[in-house]
């Protein structure tokens, strides 16, 4: 068995954009081809760069499951076959699986400029530092 | 007869300054690293901001001059950019 990350995007015209039920569907159709998942949730739900099957929105959702080489070439099959799905990339990972990271969490990530303190106009009479 | 302490000093800087000039700049994930692995494991295909900062506003790639990446970043963000593009979180053509 070899470890892969799986992320899926979905139609959210045909499933609910919803955290359990998108999950459910990504992991029934890794189920179904005998593979073990370990983790699946949703990723994020967001607008898409460029529309598929006149789409303008999306769910991804990530898994990290544990599946037979064999296999995966199956699911990929599966999916590229069910109408819930409009996208589909899997990974191999190496010995370990990297860190479960949501959109959420890469946001939260991004490194951000501290907020200075708004500056006064000193041609409008403001005193930018008290004098002593 | 030794040079005299300011003298030292600012051959001393001198030195600093040319050795700043000449010095090859570092690609930006493996500055400061032992190995250059630790760095290029944070390039991520799922991070779409981290790889906005690799491509123009029309969506194209910036050139490793540009980008300042070493040859095996480029090559590893390309490949991230390419996927993401694929999975539609960031355009082909802007």
């Amino acid at each position: 068995m070899n470890k892969y990350e799986g992320m899926f995007l979905l139609d959210n015209s045909k499933v609910k954009p919803d955290a359990a039920e998108c999950a459910a569907v990504v992991s029934d159709a890794i189920k179904k081809h005998g593979g073990n998942v370990v983790r699946a949730d949703r990723w994020d739900e967001r607008k898409l760069a460029y529309e598929i099957r006149k789409q303008k929105r999306g769910t991804f959702v990530l898994a990290h499951f544990e599946a037979e080489s064999a296999n995966v070439a199956a699911i990929r099959d599966d999916v590229n076959l069910n109408e819930n799905f409009l996208r589909i990339m899997i990974m191999r990972c190496g010995d370990e699986f990297p860190t479960f990271l949501t959109a959420v969490d890469y946001e939260a990530m991004r490194p951000r400029r501290e907020e200075e303190p708004m500056m006064g106009d000193p041609a409008k009479g403001d005193v930018l530092e008290e004098e002593v | 007869m030794a040079p005299n302490g300011p003298t030292r000093q600012k051959a001393k800087d001198k030195k600093k300054r040319l050795k700043k000039l000449t010095e090859k700049a570092q690609c930006r994930w493996c500055k400061g690293l032992k190995t250059c692995e630790e760095g290029l494991a944070r390039i991520d295909w799922k991070n779409v901001d981290q790889l906005q900062r690799f491509v123009t506003p029309q969506g194209k790639l910036f050139s490793r001059k540009r980008s300042g990446n070493c040859s095996r970043s480029q090559s590893l963000v390309k490949a991230a950019v390419k996927y993401a593009r694929q999975m539609s979180l960031m355009p082909y053509v802007g």
